[in-house]
């Protein structure tokens, strides 16, 4: 499974304590269900009626002299309520709101610099279209343009362009795209990846404009529910590899310590065709740990992944240790995402590639 | 100097306690009517400049509407220009709390999704959990107060409230709690929060803002941006740094500071006129004392300086314990005054007096300057006599005829002085020639006392027959001890003129505003809406009632007044906007200048206003000029059709057609409605009709003509009251110097009273005299006390108002009123001339005449 679909949930806890504690709770927000019928491009597009949604990138850019670049760039939307209790002809009048971050590795400066963004709907500032693919956020903004992704985004000292081609069809996760959290009821989202986008663009930085390609993955994911009592975050994985291969691995942790039975993965084969691993497929081990200076969290650092199904033994090496995003603005909450270097043995092969790991809940659960 | 102090100081203040303490206080008075001033004002603007940072946040600059709330879609083009960091748009509205006993709440309507990028909130329970307060965007009703309203009001998360605003009463929940950090801390925390889309709709303001704050990039020229803004915005905003409202503020308050200052000045006059007197006494009744020393061969220097010393210590106490009073003085006139003054006037909650090292010293420098100025006459007089002269109790008190035509050439100077003066143009907005024109006239009218005095001998005859020898004695008495009856009778003099000067000066405003008002209000009943304690509460009222009250019965006409405050050349001026289709039917305004009728058609039919007179003056503007004022739709010319009386504002007042004013500012609410009442039918009935027709929705506050005609006369009076109890203080004071100054010369004359006794005068005939004496001086203080309140009037209603309000007051003398307090004058300084009479009358015949 992925990444950050609980990600949003948790950090709104506010607005769901408050659901809950009022009447009809959830039942207000459409619920991901067995047997959605997906169809594309609709399905690129917004689903405002699921209480959360996401769309988004990782990549590893690399420029002429040498110099490789990660980035995050990602666009939440998060439904407050059912429209139409009180109608307020106002623009202001939202129960949608739209979040976004984005975060730059420059690993040759050994920096990691991130932005958030937080917005309604009003004056069109912030929005997310239905029925195809356009999402923007005051300047930043991801867009389908026939195959491709474009992508536009700007944090201080770095700004980004981006168009996105897609090397592999999409893939949807667990069971026809519905991705279990836990088991309960409802507990799932519907999440589709592109894991291997061909990537080419521009990123202008204080030191001057540069030339960008690389390889980016995408999710998208929305839903409704929230981590139960028991767990308090997730860990996710994304592996590209240079025999074509992807991998994703994802984590829940619960409160005593251990995984939850609903942490999933996929492995995604040079075919295009995906392979979903259950808990039991994999297993994850990591050899150190970084505290932040700036939160206070520790966070597992250089970690093996094993999938004994496929023979596959992964080392995963941050480039760097600070890449924690502090979230006060929009999400409100704390967590780690940043660039890895990956190497291994895969069927016996050596193998080497790039990735991404997303850590939550290690500053404060995520949600209370 | 220790042992001089201990023998000569310590048992003199030991035995005149009361004296010393009252001279002490005089100069307290002074200063702290002067300190209690400066803290008021410079409190003020403090306070006001603190609302202003707190609520703009990290905003460098802010874009309003002229007196009207803008586009909302302007938040688009300001957020796409070049060099903005971010921009938050903002809905201001006052409201009243009827759960808080009606306290006012500016209630800031934010966008709580962006707010952050420009203002610091601490929302009370975020220390204890995480929960975010965009959860309030899905409740209409939610209100976050500060801590400090709820606490003082007794407010807990989750009650609700019902908020008196000007599109009605409506109800709230306090959803959450701001901590008294950042914008929380305006107005003394009279401040809350609301998400934006919930106050659009509670307060009409769909599709507007009422300000947006814009901050631009670190290290962008804010000038190139204001500059940018401006010209993408066009001209139908403002856009312009916050602190620029703190500037507009001080003008508003700066003609009030000014008054202020000037009546503490006066203040300090009596408190000179208290030390020059208990100096006099201090030196004249040890005077054996000193010659004593001197004697001895204490040096002249070194007497001066322990009498100096002596006075500059009772200055100093006075002036330290002043600057204490003016604090106090400053919490007492905040708390009588300040309500109406900070929440309609500035809609600033002061709660904070600030006491700066500057006005503290300046005060202080004030008190020991009046009081060294004071003693150093008497003292420099004291030591001129001769040590034998001052063992055998001779001296000062001479009885020869001293030239008093030298203080009288300078007396006719100073009074040529006053007049030329009061000729003079204002010095920028202060009227100084004039006040200095007033110094003037006072000081020259008390340089005439002395001629008065001498001029008494022609009442030899009438005193002869009224009052026998003695009263030749004491009107003699008078005449040739001008030193010592000069400063008394002059203090006399200056008090009772200002007292009565400012009796004219008010009786002339009131009777010029009722007049006023008599003229130009015709309807039967004027409504306001009502605060929760019943009262006015300045909150304004959608025009659109006017359909609903013309409905109702008894009611045969409405209309209705708006008042703006807006900038004309960057100052801050009045626009009143009229309902003339209705108002011209029932009468006219009292034109300065211009053909009324012509005007009021003008002004009917065209883009024409109406000027007051003060605006006239001030702007050297007249009939057929134009006038080009900033509007929402941008800079618009309005021809002047005529120039009217008008008082409603000191600062000038511009008036229009209601059709004219909404066509530009668009503007949906009026101030007040006036109702005409159908012939025949209650006034107090109609009254209680739209009460009740509106209860529920609009707490209305309904007012009769004649009843709202007293309310007038009563705010008119209103900013007096302080000086009326300054004047009758500095009038006790002067009283007692008459006390001083006859007990010092009765000790002076010891030996002619015991002369006059041996030789057979009474003692009772001997306390007449005395008494007489003072009565003769009460008479000369207070009859040219008129006549100096008189033209001091004159002063102060041809020369300083219209200088600093541009006003014209029609000149109503209170003849009742003057003659009473001159009758009372003259009895209160019988009164204080009792205990030198008895002093007199006690008097040792035996050691009296000794020295001969």
């Amino acid at each position: 499974m992925n990444k950050s679909f609980w990600f949003l949930v948790g950090s709104l806890v506010g607005v769901a304590l408050w659901l809950a504690a009022g009447e009809g709770a959830l039942l207000g927000f459409q619920q991901a269900v067995p047997g959605y019928r997906w169809e594309f491009p609709r399905d690129h597009g917004a689903h405002p009626g699921f209480q959360t949604e996401w769309w988004y990138y990782t990549g590893h850019l690399h420029a002429a002299p040498g110099r490789t670049f990660g980035y995050q760039l990602t666009f939440f939307r998060h439904r407050l309520d059912r429209p139409g209790l009180s109608l307020n002809p106002s623009q202001w009048f939202a129960d949608q709101l739209y979040l976004a971050h984005m975060a730059i590795t420059d690993e040759a400066r050994q920096r990691f610099v991130y932005g958030e963004k937080r917005n309604r709907a009003a004056l069109g500032v912030a929005g997310a279209a239905e029925g195809r693919y356009h999402v923007w956020n005051e300047d930043w903004l991801a867009q389908r343009l026939g195959r491709h992704h474009f992508l536009q985004g700007a944090i201080p000292g770095y700004e980004l362009r981006l168009v996105l081609t897609p090397l592999k069809p999409l893939v949807l996760h667990g069971e026809g795209g519905l991705s279990r959290k836990g088991a309960g009821k409802g507990q799932a989202s519907y999440y589709y990846s592109f894991t291997r986008l061909y990537t080419e663009g521009v990123l202008r930085t204080e030191e001057g404009v540069f030339d960008v390609s690389g390889l980016s993955w995408m999710d998208h994911e929305f839903g409704s529910t929230q981590l139960s009592e028991e767990q308090v975050g997730w860990d996710w994985f994304s592996v590209q590899l240079d025999n074509h291969h992807e991998l994703m691995l994802y984590h829940i942790r619960r409160r005593d310590g251990s995984l939850d039975a609903a942490s999933s993965g996929t492995l995604v084969r040079p075919d295009g065709s995906a392979v979903p691993l259950r808990r039991d497929d994999f297993r994850v081990e990591a050899h150190e740990r970084w505290r932040s200076p700036k939160s206070g969290a520790v966070y597992p650092q250089r970690w093996t992944l094993y999938v004994p199904r496929f023979d596959v033994v992964l080392h995963l090496e941050p480039v760097l240790a600070e890449q924690e995003l502090i979230t006060d603005s929009s999400t409100l909450i704390t967590y780690w995402e940043g660039r890895v270097r990956v190497r291994g043995r895969f069927q016996g092969q050596e193998t080497q590639g790039a990735g991404y790991v997303e850590l939550t809940g290690y500053a404060h659960p995520v949600r209370l | 100097m220790w042992a001089l102090w201990r023998l000569i100081s310590l048992p003199h203040v030991r035995q005149h306690r009361g004296r010393v303490v009252l001279a002490a206080a005089g100069i307290a008075l002074g200063v702290a009517v002067f300190v209690a001033v400066r803290v008021t004002n410079v409190s003020t603007l403090r306070a006001f400049a603190r609302t202003v940072d707190a609520i703009a946040g990290r905003a460098s600059l802010e874009i309003t509407g002229y007196g009207a709330p803008i586009d909302e879609r302007l938040l688009t083009v300001v957020r796409r220009t070049p060099g903005v960091a971010a921009a938050a748009p903002l809905v201001l509205a006052d409201v009243l709390v009827q759960e808080a006993e009606g306290a006012p709440l500016l209630v800031a309507g934010i966008d709580l999704v962006t707010d952050r990028a420009v203002r610091d909130y601490t929302f009370a329970w975020q220390e204890t959990d995480r929960r975010d307060p965009l959860a309030l965007l899905t409740q209409p009703d939610a209100l976050v107060l500060s801590t400090r309203f709820a606490r003082r009001y007794g407010l807990r998360l989750g009650d609700p409230v019902h908020v008196h605003t000007a599109q009605g009463t409506r109800r709230l929940v306090v959803r959450g709690l701001l901590r008294p950090t950042g914008a929380a801390e305006a107005l003394g925390g009279h401040f809350a929060v609301m998400d934006i889309a919930a106050a659009q709709l509670l307060f009409h303001r769909l599709g507007r803002l009422d300000r947006i704050d814009v901050v631009p990039q670190a290290g962008f020229p804010l000038d190139a941006l204001q500059a940018a803004l401006q010209q993408r915005l066009g001209p139908g905003v403002q856009v312009r740094r916050p602190q620029a409202r703190n500037r507009t503020v001080e003008k508003m308050l700066r003609s009030f500071h000014v008054n202020l200052t000037a009546l503490s000045l006066i203040a300090l006059i009596v408190g000179l006129f208290l030390i020059y007197n208990s100096t006099t006494s201090a030196v004249v009744q040890r005077r054996r004392e000193l010659g004593i020393l001197r004697a001895l061969g204490v040096a002249r220097r070194r007497l001066r300086r322990l009498i100096l010393g002596e006075a500059l210590l009772l200055g100093a106490v006075g002036s330290v314990a002043g600057v204490g009073l003016g604090l106090l003085l400053a919490r007492l006139a905040l708390w009588l005054v300040a309500p109406a003054i900070t929440a309609l006037f500035l809609r600033e909650h002061l709660d904070r007096l600030v006491l700066t090292p500057g006005t503290a010293l300046a005060g202080v420098a004030l008190g020991l300057g009046t009081t060294l100025g004071a003693a150093a006459w008497p003292v420099r007089e004291a030591l001129r006599v001769a040590p034998l002269d001052a063992l055998q109790q001779r001296g000062v008190y001479t009885p020869r005829q001293a030239p008093v035509w030298p203080v009288t050439l300078v007396g006719l100077g100073l009074l040529a002085a006053a007049y030329g003066l009061s000729q003079l143009p204002p010095l920028g907005e202060v009227a100084l020639f004039g006040y200095l024109a007033c110094l003037a006239l006072v000081l020259g009218l008390s340089c005439l006392v002395p001629l008065l005095l001498r001029a008494l001998g022609v009442a030899r005859p009438l005193l002869l027959r009224g009052g026998g020898v003695e009263g030749l004695l004491a009107l003699d008495n008078l005449r040739y001890a001008l030193r010592r009856t000069t400063v008394a009778t002059a203090a006399l003099l200056t008090s009772f003129a200002m007292m009565i000067s400012v009796a004219i000066m008010i009786q002339s405003f009131k009777r010029t505003v009722y007049t006023w008002v008599e003229q130009t209000l015709r309807a039967d009943l004027l409504v306001h809406q009502a605060s929760p304690g019943g009262e006015r509460s300045g909150l304004s009222l959608p025009h659109a009632l006017r359909d609903e009250l013309l409905r109702l019965d008894g009611v045969r006409d409405v209309d209705s007044a708006r008042a703006l405050d807006i900038t004309y050349r960057g100052d801050p001026v009045l626009l009143v906007a009229v309902d003339f289709d209705v108002y011209a039917r029932y009468g006219t305004y009292p034109f300065a200048a211009g053909d009324p009728q012509a005007a009021m058609r003008q002004v009917l039919e065209a883009q024409a206003v109406l000027v007051s007179e003060n605006f006239s003056r001030r702007y050297r503007l007249g009939v057929g000029d134009t006038l080009v004022l900033p509007t929402p739709r941008g800079p618009q010319r309005f021809a002047i059709a005529g120039v009217v009386i008008d008082y409603s504002s000191e600062r000038g007042t511009i008036t229009m057609n209601r059709r004219t004013y909404v066509a530009f500012w668009d503007d949906p609410q009026v101030d007040a409605f006036g109702v005409f009442v159908a012939p025949g039918a209650d006034l107090d009935e109609v009254a209680q009709r739209i009460q009740r027709h509106f209860a529920g929705r609009y707490p209305l506050y309904v007012l009769t003509r004649g009843k709202f005609k007293e309310r007038v006369l009563e705010l008119v009076a209103q900013p007096f009251w302080v000086t009326y109890a300054l004047e009758i203080i500095a009038i006790a004071v002067a009283l007692l110097g008459v006390t001083t100054a006859l007990s010092a010369a009765i000790l002076e004359r010891t030996r002619e009273l015991g002369v006059l006794r041996a030789v057979g005068a009474t003692r009772q005939r001997l306390a007449r005299m005395v008494l007489l004496e003072g009565g003769l001086m009460g008479v000369v203080g207070g009859s040219s006390g008129l006549v100096a309140g008189f033209f001091l009037a004159l002063i102060l209603i041809y020369v300083i108002n219209r200088q600093v309000f541009g006003w014209t007051l029609q000149l109503t003398v209170p003849g009742w009123f003057a003659a009473a307090a001159f009758v009372l004058l003259v009895a209160a300084t019988l009164a204080a001339s009792w205990r030198p009479a008895q002093q007199a009358a006690r008097v040792p015949v035996v050691e009296a005449i000794q020295y001969e």
